[in-house]
């Protein structure tokens, strides 16, 4: 799109006039200008940047704003500066919403300013030649007009709607037109909806509450792989002894994978997915049948459908040790009431998948779990309607000719459809599609028309948040290219097709464009957005007001302003939602005498483990990139996964003494052959992996989605088969084969495992060895006397603690980090070259067990002891600010230098790069810009010559990129040293802000500094504030027993601590 | 004829001629036992004359073929550098092999390695002259130049490691108008400034205060007007009076004395850059004499190898003879030894201290991923030289040939090893990482050859590169002015000839 000219004079050439005559003519040329332009457009204004900066926008005085607003259905603050989103953080108010910020949300600003997108209105034209420029005029006028031409042969193809006024506005459109709305998820395998089905007779899952619960079994739970779904802080909450060593819970998880979650537990039982509902049901026959507990162990029924899975039976086919399982029977049946089982995850996914589910839900009624509260009824998920069964019918029904017109809105199902569905084929075959994703997909590119989405913070829309609670969405910026939102494109559909509701949004918004804007405190300032006025609508049908009167106004300022708000009706959140019927059908004694059908148990029939493939796939949603959707997000592709620390790409998982006998190498190629397809992907040997498992991760390989993403990694999408109206992407027979040739990992990780014996460098201990000496854990080898004089401190100090039994690994504060300082992507080279930038890693370790006579050089090969029963340690790694810093006595420049706060200091003006200070960093977390990554180098023939200067721009520095930047924070160029800086922007700006107030500066209590780690941390287990105020938080945690700061021999003095992770080792 | 004029220059012997051994004149000592002469230091009876026309004879006509091959094939190289250097300054540091964890690579191994070979130079020049090894004028002329050729070579390299090149003067302590902002001074990279540019001045100065004389011979036989004048500018107006000799062989002396303190500071302080820091495998009291050691080590077996070229490319072979081998050789195996014996003490160290982090990293430098760099560099170091117990071997051009680049490519990895594995796998075993030369470093590596090979041929080229009146010091009067004693060369079984008279 060519920029609009600027409205105003033509330069004259100044000698021909005097100079009233010229201002006289430049102001009616102006004017005129002015007046032309202003009738058909909003006025253009030139941007001339101040030449002094007013105080009220200068750094640290100028205050950045908070916007509350949901993305992907998860409440999310915004915070922005000059009008610009720069970071996006938790909503601490969004605690309890039940909902969490997965990495996808925290790089959402990747997405926002994704030069990949599309710039407005496309005529794709199916991909034949190259796309044209349309208009949404012409798109909508196009649309509409084949919309009411094909009626109900119309389908619209949607991505998960989270928005009750998106469904209602789709509603609106089926209502005129006969539309079909088809809702597609690629992620959402529904087994657990089935297994509530069967056993309640609805769908609506409850939600398990982790924070009640003194032992929870995982069934292949992924509850921390899946922040979203927000349990990191319910699990959290009682993992450390900071909270009560005798309320710490114990986690015990049996999957087939490592997973994140699994990596978090306190015990882990390796069973291969397919195996696991045989393994849950034994658990279950065990405490039912053999020991009679809970109110299902009288019933024949059940006793009848558990026979066959007693454990003797199923520990030899499953290969688990009967003895593990026993023992983890005895550990349910003494925790019952207090215990909980989770099931669920990729393993749910499994043809088995039900009936694991359905053993889930028999192990929580035996074990009280219903009755203890422990399953939270109130906050139970609406089920996810439509699906893959949905799927394959449209592209059957596409196929045979049966649909005119497509609509395909946040889905891209010839990206990630499973191979049946044959989409892209059955595509072609549709008359006319138009597609609303924000960019040329996959699936765009063989649209008639794109007509791009704006990105959820460009647009208004809202949110359903379990409990009955409802988010809004509320714009953080005015859309970057020529984009509209989602609601905005149907509701103006919808009013051009007839539906009520629509035009009249339209009509308002109509009249509010015509107004000029002025915005006051009382009444919100008008919108020209229909979405704006169709969401109005709809909210005061919610909270049940008028909208013309004030009290309207009053209250949807309020729900901007907290940003959510529950529905009029059910405004008690804690109304005992959860319905009686469940209360009390987990009473043996009630009128209800069986508590789950009957029916149910036939789903059991299906755990039988009858011929097993000798290797079986699970296809695993990639950690950071989850479905693929941001697959052009840069932050995200960089984000280590916390367990494999693969970045930039995914790899066969195979488990280390298969990937050992094969003969394999990390990166070695493998063919993996399902059956219906085939991938080559690297292979990858994962410690704690089932020796007859293998796991791909999905969401990688778009191959359109932006230069940024495109190509990277393998697609496992296609390898996903439909059985029996369900996706099934676990437990998948599979055979693999050395494909030949190397595909290099670009790991974020030097050695993997760690033998504290000789390393002491984390600090971990069992609860046991907790309760006899609370400094169980941080032994290490004390240093010498220091010959350097001690910084004395007069004022603040500051200092961090970071409690490892909080950290789950998730990662991320390094996401935050990046978002917060302007931290650049290196890109796949970069990872690979060893360039990394992050400020803040998570180093993750496999704990190598004591060894006589010690491990010596082979433990950092991965031994196989080790690797097989991995015990995974986490550690945030970042700046240590140390006392008796390293870096800062080599530096010949003085470009790094300890403050008078305590803060080790970057000086980028100073630092001319010798890299000396990185050497000596026994941490390893001095970061080198070896490349201009903040501009882009611009001379043809280096860019040929070498190709890495155009991949770090077009990474880093394509426009509206540069917008994501915080102002307040340095832009590195390259040849500089940067490192953590403790957040020290915020510390200046809380300084400018007590000046400001006249408060003390010479002390800060604990939260008036937080820095962008501690802020995105779900579990608090980043502590940061001035160790010298009087009670100070992070003081207490660094005098406390269990902290340990590291490498104390060398006398570098640390000002971080670390404190003890606690193993729950009381079975 | 009087007592002193019998005298083994008095002799005529060809490089061929020459055994290593004094020559035995049976009965010819004073009271009547065996006399023991030492043999020619320069060979093939030269005449005075001839020594200059020999010496000055390179820069005063047309190059030769060989050298004007030899020339482009280091001027091409030179080129190289050049471009390598635009490429890395418009590219930055991305473009070589350092990373995360080992940030510093080629560039700071390269600054090493030639600011050992720097270090033979002026332990020849300066602190053989103080011990009267009259041996060394044959080929003292050559090795300063070599050292000032390596120090300039060396120069380029901590600069072209920044990431900021152009800033590099921030390095230099003079009052600015940047705070006034000064250096810290508690750095060893500061500290290398001071000693590198001392080193580097001194030897600047010993080389061409040296060169005087010699200048001055080149202007007396000059033919051409502005010749004349250009080396007589070159050479200060050097008169060859009595005084002017005075003066020159006590500033001479000073000069030594000076110069000889720096040959061990210099690389004392580049050693510092690893011994202050806390990194293990760095952090070693024992890098000081390690380092001057090797320094020397790879400094003689720089000279070794130029020498070789002097005598075959440009005819030297009677003011370099086999002796002079022989006697590089020696040290060369001497220096070998104390650097073996270095390589030893730091593992006996690394146990002995007890220290996990240091322990691991000398098992992990000779057993881990780099032991082939370790390999190589103790082979090339320790082992090769010890052929030369072997008088034979230390007689052999070629052998002598080969053996000085083995070890230069063994102290070259000497510094990888040092470099490299210390950084790669250091406390924290999740920075683990691994390093490798980019195409940009072996490059720059070459390229910086072909700076040093530039320089030095343009030296011979222009300059006497034998200094001919130290060469002049050390012959026979009697031989280099034209009247070679008429006797036969002496033979054991011949005897007798020197009969004192």
């Amino acid at each position: 799109m060519k920029p609009k000219k600027t409205a105003g004079h033509k330069p004259e050439t100044a000698g021909e006039f005097d100079r009233r005559e010229f201002l006289r003519l430049s102001g009616v040329l102006a004017a005129a200008g002015a007046l032309g332009t202003a009738a058909c457009s909003p006025p253009q204004e030139a941007t001339v940047p101040f030449h002094d900066m007013p105080e009220s926008l200068v750094d640290g005085l100028g205050r950045a704003r908070f916007f509350r607003t949901v993305i992907d259905g998860s409440p999310v603050l915004v915070k922005t500066r000059e009008g610009r989103p720069i970071l996006v953080v938790p909503d601490p108010a969004g605690a309890s919403s039940g909902r969490g910020l997965s990495a996808r949300h925290h790089a959402a600003l990747m997405d926002l300013y994704d030069p990949d997108r599309a710039r407005g209105p496309l005529s794709v034209r199916r991909g034949k030649g190259a796309p044209v420029a349309s208009s949404w005029a012409a798109v909508g006028a196009e649309v509409v007009a084949r919309l009411k031409t094909a009626g109900p042969k119309a389908v619209l193809l949607a991505g998960p709607v989270s928005s009750p006024a998106v469904e209602a506005a789709i509603a609106g459109l089926s209502a005129k037109t006969g539309l079909r709305h088809v809702a597609w998820s690629p992620l959402e395998c529904g087994a657990a909806g089935v297994a509530w089905q069967h056993a309640f007779g609805s769908a609506k899952v409850a939600r398990p509450r982790l924070d009640r619960a003194s032992l929870i079994v995982g069934l292949g739970a992924e509850f921390l792989d899946r922040p979203d779904e927000g349990f990191e802080r319910e699990f959290a909450s009682r993992r450390s002894p900071a909270q009560g060593a005798a309320a710490m819970s114990r986690f015990v998880q049996l999957e087939g994978r490592l997973t994140l979650t699994g990596a978090n537990a306190d015990r882990r039982i390796r069973v291969r997915d397919s195996h696991l509902a045989a393994v849950a049901a034994a658990l279950a026959r065990e405490l039912i049948v053999t020991r009679q507990i809970g109110p299902l162990a009288p019933l024949a029924e059940v006793s009848a459908a558990l026979a066959p899975f007693s454990i003797d039976a199923v520990s030899k086919p499953a290969g688990v040790d009967a003895e593990a399982l026993a023992s983890l029977a005895d550990e349910m049946a003494r925790a019952a009431g207090k215990a909980i089982v989770v099931a669920g995850g990729t393993a749910s996914a499994s043809a088995s998948g039900p009936a694991l589910e359905l053993a889930a839900i028999l192990l929580n009624v035996t074990l009280g779990a219903f009755d203890a509260g422990l399953l939270d009824e109130s906050a139970a998920a609406e089920p996810f309607a439509g699906g893959a069964a949905a799927l394959a019918a449209l592209a059957e029904e596409m196929a045979a000719g049966q649909v005119d017109v497509l609509v395909v809105a946040r889905a891209n199902p010839v990206y990630d459809g499973f191979s049946q569905a044959r989409f892209a084929g059955a595509l072609a075959k549709v008359p006319f599609v138009v597609s609303l994703n924000d960019r040329l997909d996959e699936t765009s590119a063989s649209a008639d028309l794109l007509a791009p989405a704006s990105h959820p913070f460009e647009c208004w829309g809202d949110a359903s948040l379990p409990a009955g609670r409802t988010a809004i969405q509320q714009p953080v910026i005015q859309p970057l290219f020529d984009t509209r939102g989602l609601l905005d494109v149907l509701v103006e559909w919808g009013a051009a097709l007839g539906d009520p509701a629509s035009a009249a949004a339209v009509t308002a918004a109509a009249a509010a464009a015509k107004v000029a804007p002025v915005p006051s405190a009382a009444a919100p300032a008008p919108s020209p957005s229909p979405a704006f006025h169709y969401l109005r609508a709809a909210w005061a049908a919610r909270l049940a007001l008028d909208p013309a009167t004030p009290a309207f106004d009053a209250a949807w300022n309020e729900v901007l302003r907290t940003g959510s708000a529950f529905a009029a009706a059910a405004s008690d959140p804690s109304a005992a939602a959860a319905t009686a019927r469940l209360a009390t059908a987990t009473k043996p004694e009630s009128a209800v005498a069986r508590p789950v059908s009957a029916a149910a148990l036939t789903l059991l029939a299906g755990a039988e483990i009858k011929t097993t493939p000798a290797l079986e796939l699970q296809l695993y949603p990639h950690l950071a990139l989850g479905d693929g959707r941001s697959g052009n997000n840069g932050w995200l592709h960089e984000l280590p996964d916390p367990v494999t620390r693969i970045t930039w790409g995914g790899a066969l998982s195979i488990a280390p003494r298969r990937f050992d006998e094969m003969k394999l190498a990390n990166g070695d190629l493998v063919e993996i052959d399902v059956g219906h397809a085939k991938v080559v992907a690297p292979a990858y040997r994962h410690a704690g992996m089932h020796h007859d498992q293998v796991a791909l991760p999905l969401g990688l390989g778009r191959a359109a989605c932006g230069v940024i993403g495109a190509g990277v990694g393998p697609n496992a999408f296609p390898l996903r088969r439909l059985l029996d109206g369900r996706l099934v992407s676990s437990g998948l027979p599979v055979s693999i084969r050395k494909a030949g040739g190397r595909e290099e990992l670009a790991f974020a990780q030097g050695s993997d495992v760690i033998d504290r014996a000789r390393r002491p460098l984390v600090p971990v201990t069992t609860l046991s060895a907790f309760e006899a000496d609370a400094r169980s854990g941080t032994e290490q080898q004390h240093g010498g006397p220091s010959a350097w004089p001690e910084h004395p401190y007069p004022n603040t100090r500051w200092a961090m603690a970071i409690d490892l039994s909080l950290c789950n690994g998730c990662g991320k504060c390094v996401l935050a980090c990046q978002a917060e300082n302007n931290v650049p992507v290196v890109g796949r080279r970069g990872m690979l070259d060893g360039r990394e930038m992050s400020w803040i890693r998570i180093d993750r370790y496999y704990d190598a067990p004591k060894k006589d006579g010690g491990w010596d050089a082979e433990v950092w090969d991965g031994p196989l002891e080790v690797v097989e029963e991995p015990r995974t340690l986490f550690q945030p790694m970042l700046c240590q600010h140390c006392e008796n810093a390293p870096c800062e006595t080599v530096c010949p420049f003085v470009a790094t230098m300890h403050s008078e706060e305590g803060l080790n200091q970057q000086i980028y003006n100073r630092c001319v790069g010798t890299r000396y200070c990185a050497n000596n960093c026994p941490f390893k977390v001095r970061r080198y810009n070896f490349w201009e990554y903040s501009k882009a180098q611009e001379s043809r023939f280096f860019r040929w010559l070498e190709p890495r200067i155009a991949r770090n721009a077009a990474l880093n520095a394509r426009s509206p990129m540069q917008m994501k930047n915080n102002p307040e924070v340095t832009v590195r160029s390259r040849g500089v040293m940067e490192k953590c800086s403790f957040c020290v922007q915020r510390i200046k700006a809380a300084r400018s802000e007590a000046t400001r107030e006249g408060k003390p500066r010479d002390h800060f209590e604990d939260g008036a500094v937080v820095t962008a780690c501690m802020e995105a941390c779900p579990t608090g287990a980043i502590v940061f504030g001035d160790a010298n105020a009087p009670n100070s938080r992070v003081a207490a945690l660094a005098a406390g027993p269990r902290a340990m700061k590291l490498l104390e021999a060398l006398g570098v003095e640390p000002s971080i601590s670390y404190l003890s992770r606690v193993r729950h080792d009381k079975a | 004829m009087t007592r002193h004029e019998v005298s083994p220059y008095a002799t005529v012997m060809d490089d061929g001629q020459l055994t290593g051994r004094p020559i035995v004149l049976p009965g010819a000592g004073p009271y009547g036992g065996d006399l023991e002469v030492a043999e020619p230091l320069v060979t093939g009876g030269k005449t005075w004359a001839e020594v200059d026309q020999d010496i000055c004879m390179h820069a005063e006509r047309f190059p030769t073929r060989r050298w004007w091959i030899a020339f482009s094939v280091a001027l091409a190289f030179l080129g190289l550098l050049v471009f390598s250097l635009t490429t890395l300054f418009y590219a930055g540091m991305g473009i070589a092999g350092v990373n995360q964890p080992v940030g510093w690579g080629s560039f700071i191994i390269n600054f090493v390695f030639w600011i050992g070979i720097g270090h033979a130079g002026t332990l020849i020049s300066a602190v053989l002259y103080l011990f009267r090894q009259q041996w060394r004028t044959g080929i003292n002329r050559a090795a300063e130049a070599m050292t000032l050729f390596a120090v300039a070579c060396a120069g380029i390299f901590p600069i072209i490691h920044l990431g900021r090149p152009w800033f590099a003067y921030w390095l230099v302590p003079y009052p600015n108008a940047r705070g006034p902002l000064w250096v810290n001074f508690n750095s060893p990279l500061a500290w290398d400034i001071f000693a590198i540019s001392t080193y580097g001045l001194v030897s600047l100065t010993f080389w061409y205060m040296g060169l005087l004389p010699d200048l001055a011979t080149v202007r007396d036989r000059a033919t051409h007007p502005w010749r004349r004048r250009l080396y007589n500018a070159m050479s200060f107006g050097w008169t060859g009076s009595h005084r002017a000799w005075r003066h020159y062989e006590s500033g001479y002396m000073i000069l030594a004395a000076l110069a000889t303190p720096l040959v061990f500071s210099v690389h004392t302080i580049v050693s510092f850059d690893f011994a202050t820091s806390v990194m293990p495998g760095w952090h070693t009291t024992i890098f000081p004499p390690y380092f001057v050691i090797g320094a020397i080590f790879s400094g003689f077996a720089m000279v070794i190898t130029l020498m070789t070229f002097m005598r075959g490319y440009f005819g030297m072979k009677n003011y370099i003879t086999l002796n002079h081998m022989e006697a590089m050789a020696k040290i060369l195996m001497l220096t070998g030894m104390l650097v073996g014996f270095a390589y030893s003490t730091e593992f006996f160290m690394a146990w002995y201290s007890g220290s996990e982090w240091e322990g691991f990293i000398f098992k992990n430098r000779a057993f881990g991923p780099y032991w082939w760099a370790y390999a190589i560099m103790f082979t090339c170091n320790a082992i090769v030289p010890q052929l030369f117990w072997w008088k034979p071997m230390r007689r052999h051009t070629a052998v002598l040939f080969v053996v000085s680049i083995l070890v230069n490519v063994g102290m070259w990895f000497e510094r990888y090893v040092i470099v490299v594995t210390s950084l790669h796998r250091d406390f924290l075993p999740s920075s683990w990482g691994m390093y490798a030369l980019t195409f940009w470093d072996y490059a720059i590596l070459l390229g910086s050859f072909g700076l040093f090979f530039t320089l030095f041929l343009l030296f011979v080229r222009v300059l006497p590169a034998v200094a001919i009146s130290e060469v002049k010091g050390v012959m026979d009067p009697k031989v280099a002015r034209g009247m070679p004693s008429p006797t036969p060369l002496p033979t054991a079984a011949g005897g007798g000839a020197f009969e004192e008279v």
